[in-house]
């Protein structure tokens, strides 16, 4: 008894030294048809009873991250801590954790209890019984034979004192053993009954899964995950498959659920307003990558980058410089920054400034820091919206004043509200490397760029070798070469021949006149162009580049 | 006057149903070559060669103790045959429903192609190939000493795809989330085997016990050629008297046999039925 206290104490410790309950550390997932990372150096922890969603476009790789959690997918890299357990390579039948399927993927053959109480049946719980303690019952039978044996001494009430000794260990059970039994008939139904209440679908066990609605289908599946009692319960975008109206009250009463049962829960989401509504803890993810990790206030109002900015909420992003007294610039005049922001960013660097349209304020004209003509008036109930054109730039304003339109108004915002955050590209940088005939290869592709530049004095002989200023031949099949494409030298066209590489489009981000455009060709390789032109997301294109704007330079070279 | 009340009330003229005209040369057709048939055959059971009604026929059908073992050893031909069919096509489907060992569909049609050679052909060149691996075990043609393994080795090897399609279209649509749901919520994979894979593919495996049951029940050309015409099943009996037997009697007595091997199906089919349950008739397979 004494041993098992401290192993509880133990345990106890551990949890306390751990506040989390799983930790995902540096796991990545590639499949093995692909070539790209679906999810990469996805580091995160979670804390015991936390509500956390994974909030990105498709394809970002949230449900693989919830799948690998699960155990449906294995990491090809990384940890995954349950308890301070590595759980990332148990099959998914021996973790602690349920989930809450997309399409419900309840059991078509089974009626509502059979299928709630699925995960129970299966279900092995241990239990402790005290059991008669052979062992010490066989040290004294060994020592009574001994002393038989001994002849010489009397040893007739040694020997009978341990004969009461057997008598008492046999008529007291007294060692613990722990053994595992399945649940009762009794214990099932009860489970299913309160997890049946829990869902609000009392008295719905006999019926048949065809005869549910998709709202009361989805409940089962909450039903049938969370009646196991499990650690944390994953839920990949539940709710997808409802009506609106159904949605918003299944939001609130999932988080009515969470609150009730303080289970952690991992929710999968591609929309932003679900994720705000509901949330304690919000992963916005990218591309595989965590773009962002905080509480849905914190997203909101201070996104670390354009895309969290873009996806979390409408914003007006510009491209800015940063200019001397702690200001910024964009729409052509200097603003004051965010004090959080002073010395963060070195004067003359470019970077993104986000606004967010509710926190532009409407003046007279020549009282804002700048001016601008209403060109467009939407009444969206409790505010207007307006589109006001500064120079070629919008700006997106929400305002409960009205105004008409073509008018001329200011604007002005509070510096806490101007979000400076870092350009995460501002040109494209490739490794390449000079091919056989003096041509220029990278990203997938080879280009008649001239290379003499990064040669001083080197010139082709009459053989057309490349040779330095003393007529010797420089070998330069395949030395290695960086080489940046700045945005402005990419252009984009729908024409399949227009150009060799060939890829889609794979996010785009309005920045106050113009799009900034990812394109990703099949090879993997990125392509990042700014456009006023409006493309769509997945648009297959062809990318075209403008050589002359291309800049080369040796590898180890200063830059 | 006269006019002006007929426009107004124009006389309901019946349309040409042309939708319903469809049906049309589908009920000639199972008229004549389903209704028709079973009908005559019916008649022959029936009746003596005079065409007086009669049960003699029946008589002579039962009073032979060697018709009774024929009766018997074929429908425990036809049952083994299904069983080990299943047994075989279970897996096999499976793997083949299963993207990761049968990209481009290939696999399938190399299990199907022997059903594009000659039947007859196909089962000459199993009995050859057959006593020849045999040979090395028993000494012997296990065609001639074993017949019965050697028919029912012949009809697996000749229905088995008949059983491997329904199942791997069954599998086909099954449903790959519940499959991760019951694993999920604990199933270790046998478990989500028997709980998740068998109740979803239930219209598979009834379609496969019909398309061996009863091609297996009515063949005798591969138990002819498996046998060296030792052994006879129904269908041998059957082709003796309306091929062979010269008898005025011998079409009526064929009629009657061919009727108890209708029962016969019918009746298995009947229990598979039921033993399947409440199985959703929606979801395919032949019911």
């Amino acid at each position: 008894m004494a041993k098992k206290n401290q192993e509880v104490l133990e345990q106890e410790q551990v949890q306390e030294e751990n506040p989390y309950i799983i930790e995902l550390i540096d796991v990545c997932k590639k499949f093995p048809d692909s070539d790209s990372y679906a999810v990469e150096n996805f580091n995160l922890k979670i804390k015991k009873g936390e509500f956390v969603t994974f909030l990105g476009p498709s394809g970002c790789g949230k449900t693989t991250t919830l799948r690998m959690i699960a155990g449906f997918e294995l990491p090809t890299s990384g940890i995954i801590n349950l308890n301070g357990r590595d759980i990332s390579l148990l099959p998914p039948y021996k973790r602690p954790i349920n989930t809450v399927f997309q399409r419900y993927a309840l059991f078509a053959h089974l009626n509502i209890y059979n299928n709630i109480a699925f995960g129970l049946k299966l279900k092995k719980i241990p239990y402790d019984v005290q059991v008669v303690d052979k062992a010490a019952i066989k040290d004294r039978q060994a020592e009574i034979k001994s002393l038989k044996a001994d002849k010489e001494n009397d040893n007739s009430s040694r020997i009978a004192e341990l004969n009461s000794e057997i008598a008492e260990l046999k008529a007291n059970p007294s060692l613990t053993v722990t053994k595992f039994r399945h649940y009762t008939k009794a214990e099932i139904s009860e489970k299913v009954k309160n997890a049946l209440k829990v869902v609000d679908l009392e008295g719905f066990e006999k019926r048949d899964i065809s005869t549910l609605s998709g709202g009361q289908q989805q409940r089962i599946a909450i039903a049938r995950a969370i009646v196991n009692e499990p650690e944390i319960l994953l839920l990949d975008e539940p709710l997808g498959a409802l009506d609106l109206k159904m949605r918003k009250e299944m939001q609130l009463e999932l988080k009515e659920m969470h609150k009730k049962i303080g289970i952690t829960f991992i929710y999968v989401t591609h929309d932003q307003e679900e994720a705000l509504t509901m949330s304690d803890t919000i992963v916005v993810m990218n591309d595989g990558e965590i773009q962002q990790v905080g509480k849905p206030k914190e997203i909101y109002d201070e996104p670390n980058n354009a895309f969290v900015a873009d996806f979390i909420g409408e914003s007006n992003i510009y491209t800015g410089t940063m200019a001397k007294d702690n200001k910024v610039r964009f729409l052509n005049k200097y603003w004051d920054a965010d004090p959080v922001d002073f010395g963060k960013f070195p004067v003359n660097e470019k970077v993104d400034v986000v606004v967010r349209p509710e926190d532009i304020i409407l003046t007279k004209p020549g009282n804002g820091t700048v001016d601008g003509i209403i060109s467009s008036k939407i009444f969206k109930g409790m505010h207007y919206e307006y589109i006001i054109l500064v120079g070629k730039a919008e700006v997106v304003v929400q305002s409960t004043a009205e105004l008409e339109e073509g008018s001329t108004v200011g604007l002005k915002v509070d510096p806490v509200n101007i979000q400076i955050m870092k350009k995460p590209f501002v040109s494209n940088f490739y490794d390449g490397y000079i091919s056989r005939n003096y041509n220029v290869e990278f990203a997938g592709s080879e280009f008649d760029l001239d290379i003499l530049p990064l040669f001083p004095g080197a010139k082709y002989n009459e053989e057309e070798t490349l040779v330095d200023e003393n007529g010797n031949e420089i070998d330069v099949e395949n030395l290695e070469i960086n080489v940046e494409v700045p945005f402005d030298a990419i252009t984009i066209s729908d024409d399949p021949n227009a150009s060799d590489i060939h890829g889609n489009i794979i996010s785009l981000i309005y920045i106050g006149d113009h799009y900034e455009i990812m394109v990703r060709t099949e090879d993997d390789e990125d392509f990042i162009l700014s456009t006023p032109d409006l493309w769509n997301e997945n648009d297959s294109v062809s990318v075209i580049i403008d050589l002359e704007k291309v800049h080369l330079s040796r590898k180890g070279a200063k830059k | 006057m006269s006019e002006m009340v007929l426009a107004q009330n124009p006389k309901p003229r019946k349309r040409f149903n042309f939708r319903g005209s469809l049906c049309i040369p589908y009920g000639v057709f199972m008229a004549l070559f389903v209704i028709f048939p079973l009908l005559l055959i019916l008649y022959y059971a029936f009746t003596d060669e005079k065409g007086r009604f009669s049960f003699g026929n029946w008589g002579t059908v039962f009073s032979s103790p060697e018709n009774w073992k024929v009766i018997g050893a074929t429908f425990l031909i036809a049952s083994v045959t299904t069983i080990v069919c299943i047994l075989i096509a279970y897996p096999i489907a499976y793997l083949l429903s299963n993207k990761k060992y049968n990209k481009n569909k290939v696999l399938v049609y190399i299990f199907l192609l022997p059903m594009w050679i000659n039947f007859v052909i196909r089962t000459i060149g199993l009995k050859a190939l057959v006593n020849a691996f045999f040979k090395v075990f028993i000494g012997a043609d296990l065609t001639a000493t074993y017949p019965y393994v050697a028919i029912i080795i012949g009809m697996v090897y000749d229905y088995l795809p008949f059983a491997i399609l329904p199942l791997y279209n069954q599998m086909l649509k099954m449903d790959k989330n519940q499959i991760e749901a019951a694993a999920d919520l604990g199933a270790n994979p046998f478990q989500v085997f028997v709980k998740t894979i068998i109740p979803m593919t239930i219209p598979g495996i009834v379609s496969a016990c019909m398309m061996t049951f009863m091609p297996t029940m009515s063949s005798y050309v591969i138990a002819n050629k498996m046998s060296e015409n030792s052994t006879k099943i129904i269908g041998n009996i059957i082709e003796f008297w309306f091929g062979q037997s010269t008898s005025a009697i011998s079409n009526h007595v064929g009629s009657a046999l061919s009727l108890v091997m209708l029962l016969i199906i019918g009746i298995s089919l009947l229990i598979e039925k039921s033993l399947t349950g409440k199985e959703d008739t929606k979801k395919g397979g032949i019911w």
